[in-house]
């Protein structure tokens, strides 16, 4: 059993900080955002708070309260795009490990500790652009790309803590951090034989710091229903350039962000999640520019979760959901939004008098980004496992 | 139950690592947005006369020697102008050989007497420039004379000892036989040897004096690429037999006159003995023309190493006498001088252009105006930009133009100097671009 947490606690540390770009909308302003969302509330439409049940969610900090053993989850996100803009087609691919957490219970205080790793900002993305230049009177192609790898991670500690049966709080102090680095390329081709000609390269990085601090609460008023809420605050975020980076840096102003979210029982075996989200983003000198902003980001969800299909005296609880939300950050002037639907599953794969619990979660989704003349629309996996035990 | 566990835990596993190589290829390409890439950047080219990149321009000669070839030449009035002789020493006679007797046994025979020979030649008949049949001369050397440094005037040229021929052009000779040798009927032609020329050879002394091989038909020139003399013999066991007896070439070499009248202003690459070009390079800090660049980039354009993408000299071809016309491709290197207070003994640093050279072919050098050779030398003159008085490397600033093998033939490649009006030039290709930023 140590080897198989060592294992994985080797996976969690050595794994990539959960950010991959397969979005155009990546490339404008902070990137495209990422929320540290399991498979279970990516199957379930959830903004991230209020489901039922215990999870080890950096966006619900409160929601670890419940937790009765040491629990580690990782979670990874592979994602096919399709884009168009006008009558031009494209395709990307790539996977993230949006979130990875790990919660050890405190029974003598009545709550648990966390730790989660989670994703902001997606900003892995490449441009890519054909020309020609005149060079000694012969007219010669050329291929302009720009490529932005890296991206912001959010570390977290938290503390979940029971008060009483019905209500629970859970606050969580984090850092961001991560790195950019942007590599501009323009290469000439076909050249006259005998001339050999290098790619031009300018690349700059840099160097993201900045803090987050969130509080939670959830509430059981009745047995069957759960309602709960998170407000996180950041502090600026700061990119400084890297030693030999020319390019200057940046401070952006982050929101606050409030989520709420509630599930209730609908049958004993029908559980509905409904949330909303918002984060009111602001221009600011030396960040980001009033042009590139969307105005305040609005994201509404919800889902279906039933959890009465057992296989050999397991629960595989089936999901489905949907939800809408705004991107913060304008493409071509436009304001994007992201719609999807998802459905998913769950698989326990051990029963429940077994001490060692352990599971899989996975979704799918279909979604669409519109901004535009810009549309998106992508299938999205999330697989999430989670084993608990002492 | 801890069986279920740990199978559990496995597929888990399995699950998470399937899916991470399922989805690890990253593509993240996009041409839709190129419209977006906030960064613009130009592309402009710069040529500098020779006289703004580099100074002190020198030949030097005398790297290798005839004999180091795998061919000889055999010349006669080629083209006017060029003679050229074989000269080939030989080992010394066997002293036995293994014979057949009379009743059939195998014995050795220490009593050998020749009575006659044979001095077989091969040419190579695609590079050998020659109408129809040749009549060929073979004499007997009666001087010594040192392989390494015969030439036409002097036998032996080695540091002390320089002893000219008593007839320049490897002479005088003992005539020995006369062959007529046919193109269209093969490669080879054959000295018949009678036992006087064979007992010529006989000492040790004298067969290392060897032979000397001339055209006597004029206005050709043969590619010779072995000389074997085969003995005549008969065995005192078996008098009533013959054996031929091979004796190897000890050495070869030719000679040639007159060597090759180049204009000091020439750069001049090859022959043999070899030839370099050494120069010394001073790039300018910026460049403020030609008004074509400067109006796309702006002038005075500095000159920085992350902007420039190609740097190639380009030399321009000049036809040499037509005696060493090339008829073959040629292979020039670029290399650093280490230590030019050394030369023309300095050794060399590694290749700038790759360890085979930049091909040209032989039609280069046929006419007289000048064709475009590209040495690629990107990565030194961005070595040579990156060597500033506030980082000052130690990257070496003399170069030298030379055959990739060395000696690689009698013909040599040509190219017109600094002062003429195909002079070489630098041809530099620059790309300047906006910074990239994080907003």
């Amino acid at each position: 059993m140590n080897r198989v947490f060592a294992v994985l606690l080797l996976v969690f540390v050595s794994a990539p900080q959960g950010l991959a770009g397969q979005s155009l909308l990546g490339s404008r302003g902070l990137g495209l955002p990422i929320e540290p969302l399991d498979a279970r509330s990516r199957a379930l439409g959830s903004v991230g708070v209020g489901l039922l049940g215990p999870a080890l969610l950096p966006t619900d900090p409160a929601s670890a309260a419940g937790m009765a053993f040491p629990a580690l989850e990782i979670t990874l996100q592979p994602q096919w795009t399709e884009g168009t803009m006008g009558e031009e087609t494209d395709h990307t691919q790539g996977t993230r490990f949006p979130v990875m957490g790990f919660s050890y219970p405190v029974y003598s205080l009545g709550g648990a500790v966390t730790l989660t790793m989670g994703g902001f900002m997606d900003q892995r993305w490449e441009l890519r652009r054909e020309s020609t230049t005149e060079l000694g009177g012969t007219t010669v192609p050329l291929v302009e790309e720009l490529r932005s790898e890296g991206g912001v991670t959010t570390v977290r500690l938290g503390w979940a803590q029971r008060l009483g049966e019905d209500l629970a709080i859970g606050v969580g102090f984090g850092s961001q951090a991560g790195s950019v680095s942007r590599t501009f390329t323009r290469t000439l081709i076909d050249t006259e034989p005998g001339l050999e000609v290098i790619p031009y390269q300018v690349r700059s990085e840099w160097q993201y710091s900045g803090l987050s601090a969130t509080l939670g609460a959830r509430w059981d008023p009745v047995d069957f229903l759960r309602l709960a809420g998170t407000a996180t605050w950041s502090s600026s975020l700061k990119a400084d350039p890297s030693e030999g980076t020319e390019g200057d840096g940046a401070e952006f102003e982050l929101p606050m962000e409030l989520r709420l979210g509630a599930s209730g029982l609908l049958t004993p075996n029908l559980i509905m999640n409904l949330g909303l989200a918002y984060a009111g983003w602001s221009h600011s000198a030396g960040g980001l520019r009033e042009e590139d902003l969307a105005g305040p980001v609005w994201s509404f969800g919800g889902g279906l979760e039933w959890t009465g299909t057992e296989l050999r005296s397991r629960r595989i609880p089936l999901r489905v959901g949907a939800r809408k939300s705004d991107l913060p950050f304008r493409f071509a002037g436009e304001d994007p939004i992201e719609t999807l639907l998802a459905g998913g599953i769950g698989i326990n794969l051990t029963r429940p008098q077994d001490l060692l619990a352990g599971g899989v979660d996975m979704a799918v989704e279909r979604g669409r980004r519109e901004a535009g003349s810009l549309v998106e629309t992508f299938w999205r996996g999330t697989l999430t496992i989670r084993i608990a035990s002492w | 139950m801890a069986t279920r566990v740990k199978r559990s835990v496995v597929v888990g596993l399995l699950f998470l690592g399937s899916g991470s190589l399922m989805a690890c290829r990253e593509d993240l390409t996009s041409s839709l947005g190129g419209d977006l890439i906030p960064v613009s950047a130009v592309t402009v080219e710069g040529r500098l006369p020779f006289s703004e990149f580099a100074e002190d321009l020198q030949v030097w000669e005398g790297y290798g020697t005839a004999v180091q070839l795998p061919t000889a030449i055999v010349a006669r009035d080629y083209e006017g102008l060029l003679d050229a002789h074989t000269l080939v020493s030989w080992f010394g006679y066997p002293t036995s050989a293994s014979v057949r007797d009379t009743l059939g046994s195998t014995r050795t025979d220490t009593v050998l007497t020749f009575v006659g020979g044979k001095v077989v030649a091969r040419f190579d008949t695609l590079s050998s420039v020659v109408d129809g049949p040749t009549t060929l001369a073979l004499g007997a050397l009666e001087t010594e004379w040192d392989p390494g440094s015969v030439t036409w005037t002097l036998a032996v040229d080695s540091v002390g000892d320089r002893r000219p021929w008593p007839e320049e052009g490897a002479g005088p000779v003992m005539p020995l036989s006369t062959a007529e040798w046919d193109p269209a009927a093969g490669d080879s032609v054959v000295f018949e040897i009678d036992s006087v020329g064979v007992a010529l050879w006989a000492d040790t002394a004298t067969a290392k004096r060897g032979a000397r091989l001339d055209a006597v038909t004029e206005g050709v020139r043969l590619d010779l690429r072995s000389v074997s003399l085969s003995l005549i013999t008969r065995p005192s066991i078996n008098p009533d037999t013959l054996v031929n007896l091979t004796v190897s070439a000890r050495s070869r070499t030719f000679v040639y006159d007159p060597p090759p009248d180049v204009s000091e202003e020439s750069i001049i690459v090859g022959g043999v003995p070899a030839r370099r070009t050494v120069f010394s390079m001073s790039l300018p800090r910026e460049l403020d023309g030609p008004p074509e660049l400067c109006a796309k980039v702006g002038c005075p354009l500095a000159l920085k190493p992350k902007s420039l993408i190609s740097a190639s000299l380009i030399l321009r071809t000049h036809a040499p006498p037509a005696a060493f016309q090339p008829t073959d491709s040629l292979r020039l290197d670029v290399r650093p001088v280490l230590e030019p207070s050394r030369l023309p003994k300095s050794p060399l640093g590694f290749s700038l252009v790759g360890p085979l050279g930049v091909v040209v072919p032989p039609g280069h050098f046929a006419g007289e105006a000048g064709l475009d050779v590209v040495l690629p030398l990107g990565a030194y003159v961005e070595q040579l930009l990156a060597d500033t008085s506030e980082a000052p490397t130690d990257v070496p600033r003399t170069l030298a133009l030379l055959s990739s093998f060395e000696p690689l033939s009698l013909y040599f490649a040509s190219f017109y100097g600094p002062g003429s009006p195909y002079a070489p030039e630098l041809r530099l290709i620059l790309t300047v671009g906006g910074e990239v930023g994080i907003r």
